[in-house]
């Protein structure tokens, strides 16, 4: 058993993937360049000639994915909010596929707390940006004293909390599918993990993308009312 | 001693698990009445409860969160 | 796993980034293709409403012109009449003319033929009497037998005559 613990001890340090004049360069930004490149250079494939009349299959498809994702973002933010549906969609796409990415080997960038913070602090960000830009640098302030001034405390607290909580449940939830993954390849390393891969890397992943896009937009939705 | 105070103070975090539990379960049980009753609106009450049911793992997620540190830290 | 350092700051440039490269290369273009499409089929739409209303102005001049025509033809066909018409009766007038005339100059012929064999008969009639004195004058006798035979000669030259 206490083999166990050290294996999963292993696996859940991240370490630094390389350094680079002294500054340990951790494995989820690595990780993120390569998905940044491959995307980069898909989409720069994908987008290469595209046709106004009759478009082939594959940019039928691309188009589908494109707009229904965009559909996504634009549903859960609301016609005041569209300009920010390409951050929130660009997010979607990068959390899906950051979620997805163990089933090709590489660790998620997300089970490193460094990434879902980074998330949740732009997202605090975005969410006070465009209350700010909705009402005005006054009345985003008066904002925090409704519907009472005795709760402005706890208002005030949220600005905290929101982002915490949005970077812990991703965090958490996608650390917690790595540790049992981990866990039953540990116990039964073939045939198994695949079926329970489907739910917890899958379903769970592509879940928690758009739990965490969702509650940025609601957020979002809210301090813009 | 130290080490089984801490495998009960983890044990105690991820007890957490019950509210989740109970929430999915009242949410699962509210959903299935809505289909019940409005058959034609299956797809929209199955994106709410995939939703809600995200929304309440959250707080089972925190205690295995809070576990792990737990673990992780004091051991 | 749970600590804070540096790559947070790496994580948001790359996230800055990844947003930047996805809006420029994925979601524009895409996005573009898709208003060009939209913009085409507005523009077709258009076209085949332009196209539908021409059409039907064309189907109104043709209509109108095939009015002209049947109007025009009505009015060749009336004028042709009347012109038949009034050749008809000019026509006519002149064959009445022309009988008359006919009719005038053998009346006059007639007239001049009766007059003629009148002035003939007349001749023939003062010859025959004068005969018939010469005659009479040979043989004073037989008056009756005389003029007999006068009535006779008489009605013999008319016969011949006529």
């Amino acid at each position: 058993m206490g083999n166990l613990g050290e294996a999963l001890r292993e696996e859940l340090n991240c370490e630094s993937a390389l350094t680079i004049g002294g500054i340990g360069i951790s494995e989820s930004v690595v990780v993120t360049w390569i998905i940044m490149a491959v995307v980069l250079v898909l989409s720069l494939i994908l987008t290469r000639n595209l046709k106004v009349e009759h478009p082939g299959k594959r940019q039928l498809l691309l188009e589908q994915a494109v707009t229904s994702l965009e559909g996504i973002t634009e549903g859960i933010l609301g016609p005041e909010g569209k300009q920010y549906a390409a951050y929130l969609t660009s997010v979607l796409l990068y959390l899906g596929i950051a979620n997805l990415i163990g089933i090709f080997g590489f660790k998620p960038p997300t089970k490193d707390m460094n990434v879902t913070a980074a998330l949740a602090i732009m997202s605090i960000i975005l969410i006070e940006y465009a209350g700010i830009h909705r009402k005005g640098v006054k009345r985003w302030f008066k904002s925090f004293a409704e519907p009472i001034a005795l709760i402005a405390p706890i208002n005030v607290l949220e600005l905290v909390i929101k982002p915490l909580s949005l970077c812990m449940r991703l965090f958490g939830n996608v650390l917690g599918a790595f540790v049992i993954m981990e866990l039953i390849e540990y116990i039964v390393p073939v045939g198994v993990p695949v079926v329970f891969s489907m739910y917890f890397d899958i379903f769970d992943g592509l879940i928690q993308a758009y739990v965490f896009v969702f509650l940025t937009g609601l957020f979002m939705k809210e301090a813009m009312e | 001693m130290n080490t089984t105070l801490i495998a009960i103070g983890a044990g105690i975090a991820v007890l957490t698990g019950i509210g989740a539990g109970v929430g999915i379960g009242i949410a699962t049980s509210k959903a299935t009445e809505a289909v019940a009753r409005q058959p034609e609106a299956e797809g929209k009450i199955t994106k709410l409860l995939l939703l809600g049911s995200a929304l309440a793992e959250a707080t089972a997620i925190y205690g295995f969160v809070i576990g792990l540190l737990i673990i992780i830290l004091l051991s | 796993m749970l600590r804070l350092d540096i790559n947070l700051l790496f994580t948001i440039i790359n996230l800055l980034i990844w947003y930047l490269l996805i809006k420029k290369f994925l979601f524009k273009p895409v996005n573009n293709i898709i208003a060009k499409r939209e913009e085409a089929i507005e523009g077709r739409y258009r076209e085949a409403e332009q196209a539908k209303l021409e059409a039907g102005q064309q189907k109104e001049k043709y209509e109108a012109l095939k009015n002209g025509i049947q109007d025009e033809k009505d009015q060749v066909m009336k004028k042709a009449q009347e012109d038949a018409r009034a050749a008809y009766q000019q026509i006519v007038e002149e064959a009445n003319r022309k009988a008359g005339q006919i009719i005038d100059d053998s009346k006059k012929t007639a007239e001049l033929e009766h007059t003629k064999m009148v002035s003939r008969a007349e001749k023939e009639i003062r010859s025959l009497l004068f005969s018939a004195a010469s005659e009479g004058m040979q043989k004073e006798e037989n008056n009756s037998e005389l003029y007999d035979k006068f009535l006779t000669k008489a009605g013999e030259s008319e016969h011949a005559e006529s």
